[in-house]
């Protein structure tokens, strides 16, 4: 027999002895798989459990972010109020006629005859006159009134609810009633010792705002 | 065989129900059924496919709520971004009564301490309000009490809203309501505090920081909108456009991840101002003390740079605080620097003379022969100071303020001309400052007769405005160049300005004769050196005194005024002061002339103007001799 018929003959011969071999196939039914009924109901009343418990979980997480956001945009809100509130105070502490009383506080009297100092030299320009503090009486402002019940009510107590702010002011305030009375005296005005005077090593251009010491 | 018995046969009556029947029960229960799921399944048809846009539309607007999102009003600055007018947050506080009465709780579920604090808290928080507000706590408290009301039908009704404060700042409704909150033992043992029912709701309020300083520029607000001034002339860029908020809730609150669109608000413009506050101020003041010192009636005060035509301050007064303005007299609010409109009286013959010298018709030391009066139409015009015939120079003219030589001059020019000279120096047409009812005065026509041509060389026959007046001034004292005064530096978005444009401008005369025109004003100063002269500074002053015209014709008082420009050598301060009086008492230098020096002497070295040199100016003449 050569390769080639042995090849070709090979399957047959397998084919027939497989099928004297092969034992006779037949169904097999299986018995249904039930689970026991205690299974079924913890299966069951564990996801019934499961859901409620993701349910409240979510809407609880839900519930608490709702709040957190609900207490960070009330903090922001206050604490808005608050910047707004700090900012017009600021603006009017800034206010020319609030800085003019408190440079009078301070014993600072207007100086009408401002005069420069070339800084490298040591040049004066100018006319240096002493200001005496009366040449233009509308500059100076006299100390803030006391607050008074009424109108201003409202912002005086605001003011008056500031706490520390409203410390260092009335701090301040019993500094200037000590210097107010020496404040119109030349002498004040043109021999700068107050603890409150700027130093002297400053060389710069008169204070622009028309108010010296 | 018997017969079979015949089956009795049972016969049922007619319209008798078996009800007794299970099948039959069984027929009308499904039966039931049937029609139940029919109807059920009809309405969720209708529901679901018929009138389904319609009632997802309905679910869809019950659910959502919209508001309007504010927008913030825009900021008024100073030149150096000093803040005039800006929107504080500040808040209405306000109660809900009904809930007081309650303690917060449904009615039937309150227990007896709830009701012995609902009975003591309206007048504890009364009391806890009123310490913050500054209201009366009688009635606070009057009001916290007021539970119930009756509605039109005669029902009653809960109050659920009332107002204790309004517009309080922010800061004293934060303590507030942690004061309301608070809960502290009293010596009694018994507990006080956690209130509830007091709430806040926004409700900005436009605040002036510095009160009074530029009101009239500012202007002020009334029921949310500018009245007078920069906040109603500006009024739609200021306030911007309020924007929308849409979203779903729940009776909770919010929907987290609900629908939700926003329409963001569009915030106002900020404007920032050529105004330097700090000068302003002075200058108010200072204004305000002369008028009353002199007995008059109102004043106005431009202080302006001739170089970019920029208003540094324009003061009025009387004026009044933005923050109140209830308590302005009625015509206060406005401002008489734009608005009232007068003969210019002397000041006046600056631009005539410097409209000569750039003709070519004159010149600082041209003689005119005059005598003691000239006639003008049917009237006789004289001098303010007695002479007889004499040669006077021009700059005599103008030192002497010689109304005679004035019209002398010039009638060398064309009516036409002269009138040409004054329209480009800005008389005769409306500032454009931005502000309410800036007016334009009036300049003859072209064909004037000559007698018109006489009055307005000295500065009648014509009306302008102060502001008008110093910025006709500012033009000589800037080389001849007319800059269209400003007073808005820049606007624009917060923290994002951008500068407006440049002024108009324009050259009037040459820069000969607006230098010789300022050196005769130098001259002015010399001739009154101990009244105007400022130590250090050359200055160029003209002062001027003019009849004002009153509302029912003819004249009525006088206006005093007085121009002047520093430093001569190089001018960049422009200061105009105008002063009106009922009587015809005073002039222009004893009435204007102290604020003129003591602003100017403030001004020029703020801006940082070094003084000029020591040499002492020499006078020059003013006559032939």
């Amino acid at each position: 027999m050569t390769a080639w018929e042995t090849i070709r003959e090979t399957p047959r011969r397998l084919g027939a002895a497989a099928s004297q071999a092969r034992p006779q196939l037949r169904s097999i039914i299986s018995p249904p798989r039930r689970l026991s009924p205690v299974t079924f109901a913890v299966l069951v009343g564990s996801l019934l459990v499961a859901g409620m418990v993701g349910m409240l979980v979510l809407t609880t997480v839900l519930q608490n972010q709702a709040f957190e956001v609900r207490a960070a945009q009330r903090a922001a809100s206050e604490l808005g109020y608050r910047a707004s509130d700090l900012e017009a105070q600021a603006n009017r502490a800034k206010a020319p006629e609030a800085l003019g009383r408190r440079a009078v506080e301070l014993g600072m009297v207007p100086n009408p005859h401002a005069v420069f100092i070339d800084v490298e030299s040591g040049e004066v320009l100018g006319q240096p006159i002493s200001a005496r503090g009366d040449e233009m009486p509308s500059l100076t402002i006299a100390p803030a009134p006391s607050p008074a019940p009424g109108a201003d009510a409202e912002e005086a107590e605001g003011v008056a609810t500031e706490g520390a702010p409203e410390e260092a002011h009335a701090t301040e305030g019993a500094v200037a009633e000590e210097v107010a009375e020496p404040a119109t005296e030349e002498a004040v005005a043109t021999e700068p010792a107050e603890p409150t005077e700027p130093p002297a090593d400053a060389p710069q251009p008169v204070p622009a705002a028309g108010v010296s010491g | 065989m018997s017969r079979p018995v015949p089956r009795k046969k049972v016969v049922r009556k007619s319209g008798r129900v078996p009800l007794a029947s299970t099948a039959f029960r069984l027929r009308v229960l499904v039966l039931a059924v049937a029609i139940l799921f029919s109807v059920a399944a009809a309405r969720a048809i209708q529901i679901q496919v018929v009138s389904a846009p319609a009632m997802a539309a309905e679910a869809a607007a019950k659910m959502t709520v919209a508001r309007d999102v504010p927008a913030q009003r825009g900021t008024i600055t100073g030149r150096d971004g000093q803040v005039m007018a800006l929107t504080e947050a500040t808040v209405n506080i306000i109660a809900d009564p009904s809930m007081i009465a309650t303690n917060g709780k449904e009615p039937e579920a309150m227990r007896e301490a709830d009701h012995a604090k609902a009975a003591a808290a309206p007048a504890e928080m009364a009391a806890i309000i009123a310490a913050h507000t500054g209201e009366p706590a009688d009635t606070i408290e009057a009001k916290l009490r007021h539970a119930t009301t009756t509605n039109a039908q005669g029902t009653s009704v809960p109050v659920k809203y009332t107002i204790l404060a309004k517009q309080v700042r922010s800061s004293v409704w934060v303590e507030l309501n942690a004061a309301l909150n608070k809960v502290e033992e009293g010596p009694d043992g018994v507990k006080r505090g956690g209130y509830v029912g007091v709430f806040r709701e926004s409700n900005p309020k436009r605040i002036y920081p510095m009160g009074t300083v530029g009101s009239n520029i500012i202007g002020f607000m009334s029921e949310g909108k500018g009245r007078t001034g920069l906040e109603a002339a500006q009024e739609e860029a200021l306030a911007g456009t309020k924007g929308r908020e849409r979203f779903e809730t729940s009776p909770n609150g919010r929907i987290p991840l609900g629908n939700q669109t926003l329409t963001p608000a569009v915030d106002g413009k900020d404007f920032r101002l050529t105004i330097d506050p700090d000068l302003q101020w002075m200058v108010e003041r200072r204004l305000a003390e002369r008028v009353d010192e002199v007995g008059g009636t109102w004043g106005t005060v431009v202080v302006q740079d001739p170089e970019n035509g920029e208003i540094l301050a324009l003061a009025n007064y009387p004026s009044y605080d933005s923050n109140r303005p209830g308590d302005a007299e009625p015509g206060d609010t406005g401002n008489r620097a734009v608005t009232a409109i007068y003969e210019p009286g002397s000041v006046q013959k600056v631009l005539t003379i410097a409209s000569l010298l750039d003709a070519g018709l004159t010149s600082p030391d041209k003689t005119y022969a005059i005598s003691d009066t000239v006639k003008v139409g049917d009237h006789t015009v004289r001098d303010a100071f007695r002479h007889d015939d004499i040669d006077i120079t021009t700059r005599g003219i103008l030192v002497k303020s010689s109304n005679i030589g004035a019209i002398t001059a010039a009638r060398e020019m064309e009516p036409e001309r002269l009138r040409d000279y004054l329209a480009g120096f800005g008389l005769g047409q409306k500032t454009t400052l931005g502000l309410p009812g800036e007016q334009s005065g009036s300049l003859p026509g072209a064909g004037m007769p000559q007698f018109q041509a006489d009055s307005i060389a000295y500065g009648y026959g014509l009306s302008a405005t102060s502001l008008q007046m110093a910025s006709a001034i500012s033009a000589v004292a800037n080389d001849g160049v007319y800059t269209a005064p400003s007073i808005i530096k820049a606007t624009g978005d917060h923290g994002a300005l951008v500068p407006v444009p440049e002024p108009e401008t324009r050259r009037v005369v040459s820069e000969e004769a607006a230098r010789a025109t300022i050196e005769m004003m130098e001259q002015r100063t010399l001739d009154s050196a101990a009244q105007l002269t400022i130590p250090g500074y050359r200055t160029g002053t003209k002062t001027g005194t003019a009849r004002l015209q009153g509302a029912a014709g003819g004249y009525e008082g006088q206006v005093a005024s007085i121009v002047g420009v520093a430093p001569v050598e190089d001018p960049q301060i422009v200061v105009y002061v105008l002063i009106a009086r009922p009587d015809t008492l005073g002039a222009g230098l004893g009435m204007a002339g102290p604020v003129y020096r003591d602003i100017m002497s403030l001004a020029l070295p703020r801006y940082g103007v070094p003084p000029s040199n020591e040499e002492e100016q020499e006078k020059l003449p003013l006559f032939k001799e």
